[in-house]
């Protein structure tokens, strides 16, 4: 553990940016926590009289169409957008490691099975997917996280599937059950922790890429409905001023999202670079 | 000669499974509308009679698997169904815009290879050089960023503040009409008829769009391309190379590049996929009328037919498109190709 | 009677700069290489011979730099020549093969191709002939370097791929790419490792029948005794990147004078050997990070070792026949 923790320390600390990745995920964390106890003003307090103002002393972010204040609707949108990205991560993790499990300790039916469901998930271009699964479900935040879920169970289900069958050709599944162990034992107790360093770094690589899907299919309108802030609709309530030079309404969500994704992707590598630093490119 | 073609037919063969789940799950999808299904296609204003019969005629009364039946053969007879909005058949309408998505498709991907080939070559051949760094915060920075924010920020950069790009009002100025549409893609077109202010006009257009996708897709290609090259550069027979005297062109070029160049290749696939998907986004920025957009448009109207026609065609395009990649590959490595 | 060696390697050191602290790989290493001569550099992993080799044709690994002496072929210093000298000399007067023949050969371009790339390479320089009869003449030479390194059917194999090959037959192409400019100075990095015994004899005796049918110089790396023993002139012995002792090979075989030489000896498996009588030599090998390193870097676990051992460094004599480094070397052998 020590040795684990020394490692840790190591990788922090060579490279200055995973520290700052680091940071800025911890602020991510707290404004989702404490966001809407700490902003300015009610995100959702309009006002036509000042509506469209540039970013000034009063509002960091400038005001949107009706008037609100966009630096508070940036920070509550924080919660939304990662807790979705959050739901969704948990439930394609969780599905998607048990599938890959499976296929990889029963092999023969399970196997074909859960290979064919993943391989026809990344037949699709995975936006229009959930897209596609969005449209049929029903436009509900449930269904995007559903949807989010789904587009990124393959990435699991292939960790999964590889670690296990590692370990099954290197004879340690053959072994433990040689000790008397059961099915679940053996899942449960031996495989499992050993797929988890691996399965970490597909998470925290993911965990951008579901903010990205989440933010993208509310820009188009599925989803997240107005006037609830989220960082892809208020980019998308700010797209037309864009062209008349209000850009400070696209803007500052646009920013944000991209720092969230941005250090949630370098915190990835880091991890990466703890746990397997042969990956590291 | 015929080892070639067996592996290009057990390459088609390994696609057809593929094919057949993105039929199935685009299938399950037009059935998993909450409530009933008919009253869906039927519109909103459509009466209890209306429906029952909407419900007939579209098979929702009949079980599953005849129901699937159903839609594969009318798949085959090219009826995708039809658009409650516009009221025009869906295959048409998607045929009509697809040279749109496709053109600036490719001509996003052929900009960003410019750019991010030699920019990983170059950042693999002089290792902690700045080539490097900026190759590293590219694609670091590229994967993080969203489509649709990248696309305003240029949109009002090079629209706005610089007047350089023209208004994101579409694939062409209205004052132009289109050229005679021989393959759809405007640039292409315009040269066959030899109208140079109309390719012009068509270019300015695609600008914008095209390099929103393209600094998308930046990131995974100079990745994959200084990580392969690295790797060769590394590799026993670019020592034999260097060890029998042959020039650094020749090697970095000759030997190594070629080799590197392999597993990016099999790395467009996956790109392809990005495009695709991000495609719809910048058409939503840009305006662009592609069939991202007619999807976008009937969603919002909660027109679905074209919906699930959208999804069933980029699947089945995306399908192909790694089928030619694969067989692409295939056939610039021998050691493939020679399978005996 | 001494003749102009082909190869004088005088004081050779060279270091690594790695994270964990600067290797010193090569130290104080006298070498000398004639004509025609077949020599074997053996030594265990880690003693340095293949990072020797590598440094002679400039092809070092980039954290490595040479921190003194010199290594003259043909009067140009091969370790301060620049890299345009160097490049027109290799594959041309100094080649190398190397072990696993399989990976050194690229392995998506015809064998023949890559025998034509060197062709090519070294002809434009030496002739600066280009153009049409060019390409005929370099196709009718690269099948018969293929032809010359006793490949069967030369013509169709030319436009095999590495993989279609063995590897028995991939060290032939390696060879002739190697030999098709005619060099004076081969390197074989340990050529037979990864091969099956039959394979081995067969590569070791093309290579040595080339030589001497072509007089030219062999540098023969190996950590097999038994190989050396068989194939060479003469051997030179590295231990921890010194040169430790040079001799003729009957002459070392029959007396060996540095004691690592003895050890090195006694724990190889001949044909009369039993698991009883094989010992291994004592201890490790030092680590070459260390600042401590006594001069005689195999004093620490030499039974002969004296306090002058840990206090000077003893050098390998070039011109002796029999050369030891050493300061309590074992008994010479009476004529």
């Amino acid at each position: 553990m020590n040795n684990t923790l020394r490692h840790v320390r190591h990788v922090l600390s060579e490279n200055p940016v995973t520290m700052v990745a680091a940071a800025l995920f911890g602020l991510f964390v707290l404004l989702a926590i404490f966001g809407p106890l700490i902003v300015p003003y009610d995100p959702l307090a309009s006002g036509a009289a000042h509506a469209l103002k540039p970013p000034s002393a009063a509002h960091w972010f400038g005001t949107d169409s009706l008037g609100r204040d966009i630096l508070s609707r940036t920070i509550v949108a924080t919660r939304l957008d990662l807790g979705i990205a959050v739901a969704a991560v948990v439930l394609s993790f969780g599905i998607g490691i048990a599938l890959g499990l499976a296929a990889g300790y029963f092999g023969g039916g399970w196997d074909l099975t859960v290979t064919r469901l993943s391989d026809t998930i990344m037949a699709f271009p995975l936006f229009v997917l959930a897209m596609g699964i969005v449209a049929a479900l029903g436009n509900t935040v449930g269904n995007i996280v559903l949807a989010t879920a789904i587009i990124n169970l393959p990435f699991y289900v292939r960790v999964a599937r590889a670690e296990t069958n590692v370990r099954r050709s290197a004879g340690f599944i053959e072994a433990a059950r040689l000790s008397g162990n059961g099915d679940l034992r053996i899942l449960a107790l031996h495989l499992f922790p050993n797929i988890l360093p691996p399965a970490m770094v597909q998470v925290s690589l993911n965990m951008g890429w579901a903010i990205l899907n989440a933010a993208g299919l509310s820009f188009i309108g599925l989803g997240v409905r107005p006037p609830t802030p989220e960082w892809g609709i208020l980019v998308a309530e700010g797209a037309q001023f864009i062209v008349s030079g209000e850009w400070w309404v696209s803007f500052f969500p646009g920013a944000v999202l991209m720092l969230a994704v941005f250090s949630f992707n370098l915190l990835g590598d880091a991890l990466r670079d703890i746990f397997d630093p042969r990956k590291r490119t | 000669m015929a080892a070639i073609l067996s592996v290009i037919l057990r390459r088609l063969l390994a696609a057809l499974p593929n094919l057949i789940g993105v039929v199935i799950i685009t299938f399950l999808l037009t059935r998993a509308l909450p409530g009933d299904p008919a009253a869906y296609f039927a519109g909103a204003a459509a009466t209890q009679e209306a429906v029952e019969q909407v419900r007939k005629s579209l098979g929702f009364d009949k079980p599953l698997p005849e129901q699937f039946l159903r839609y594969v053969s009318a798949l085959a007879q090219g009826d995708f169904g039809s658009s409650l909005t516009t009221g025009q058949p869906v295959l048409q309408e998607l045929l009509t815009r697809l040279p749109a998505s496709i053109e600036m498709v490719l001509l996003a991907l052929l900009v960003a290879c410019a750019i991010a080939l030699p920019l990983g070559v170059m950042a693999a051949t002089h290792p902690g050089s700045w080539i490097d760094q900026i190759c590293r915060v590219i694609t670091t920075a590229g994967v993080s960023l969203p489509t649709f924010f990248t696309g305003l920020v240029l949109a009002y950069v090079f629209y706005f503040l610089l007047g350089w790009a023209p208004a994101p009002l579409g694939r062409l100025d209205p004052i132009f009409s289109p050229p005679p549409a021989l393959t759809g893609l405007y640039l292409i077109d315009a040269l066959l008829a030899g109208d140079l202010a109309l390719w012009w006009a068509a270019f300015k257009q695609l600008v914008l769009p095209t390099l929103t996708m393209a600094l998308f897709v930046l990131a995974p290609i100079a990745r994959m391309t200084r990580a392969s090259m690295l790797q060769v550069l590394s590799s026993d027979f670019v020592r034999t190379a260097r060890a029998s005297g042959l020039s650094n062109t020749t090697v970095r070029v000759r030997y190594a590049l070629r080799n590197a160049l392999l597993p990016v290749v099999t790395t467009l696939g996956m790109v392809f996929g990005f495009m695709l998907g991000s495609s719809v986004i910048i058409e939503k920025v840009f305006g662009w009328p592609g069939v991202g957009s007619y999807a976008i448009d009937a969603l919002t109207a909660s027109d679905y037919a074209p919906v699930q026609g959208f999804v069933l065609a980029m699947g089945v395009l995306f399908v192909l498109l790694n089928l030619a990649v694969d067989l692409l590959y295939t056939l610039i490595d021998p050691r493939i190709s020679l399978e005996r | 009677m001494t003749s102009v060696p082909l190869l004088e390697v005088r004081d050779f050191s060279l270091e690594f700069r790695t994270r964990s602290g600067t290797v010193r790989a090569i130290e104080h290493v006298n070498l000398r290489l004639n004509k025609g001569e077949i020599v074997g550099l053996v030594g265990e992993s880690g003693s340095g011979k293949s990072v020797l080799s590598y440094a002679m044709l400039g092809i070092s690994d980039s954290a490595a730099r040479v921190t003194g002496g010199s290594a003259v072929f043909g009067g140009i210093d091969l370790l301060s020549a620049s890299e345009s000298t160097l490049s027109d000399l290799r594959g041309r007067e100094i080649s190398m093969i190397f072990q696993s023949p399989r990976t050194a050969l690229n392995p998506i371009r015809p064998v023949g191709r890559q025998i034509e790339d060197v062709l090519r390479r070294h002809a434009i320089a030496t002739r600066g002939r280009t153009g049409p009869d060019m390409g005929q003449g370099l196709r009718e030479r690269s099948v018969q370097a293929l032809r010359e390194v006793a490949i069967a059917d030369p013509e169709r194999r030319w436009s095999a791929y590495p993989f279609e090959m063995s590897g028995g037959m991939c060290q032939r192409v390696m060879i002739a790419i190697a030999l098709a400019c005619r060099p004076s100075l081969l390197i074989a990095d340990e050529p037979t490792t990864g091969l099956d015994v039959t394979t081995q004899a067969a590569v070791m005796d093309l290579i040595t029948g080339l030589a001497r049918e072509r007089q030219m110089a062999t540098l023969f790396i190996t950590h097999d005794l038994g190989l050396a023993a068989e194939y060479c002139d003469r051997i030179v012995v590295m231990h921890a990147g010194h040169a430790v002792e040079s001799a003729p090979t009957k002459a070392l075989f029959a007396a060996p004078r540095h004691p690592y030489t003895a050890r090195l000896m006694s724990s190889t498996p001949g044909p009369e050997s039993s698991l009883a009588s094989l010992e291994p030599v004592p201890g490790q090998l030092p680590d070459l990070r260390r600042s401590d390193l006594p001069p005689c870097r195999f004093s620490e676990r030499c039974i002969r070792a004296s306090a002058l051992c840990s206090d000077t460094l003893p050098l390998l004599d070039a011109d002796a026949v029999h050369a030891v480094a050493c300061w309590h070397p074992m008994e010479a052998a009476h004529v």
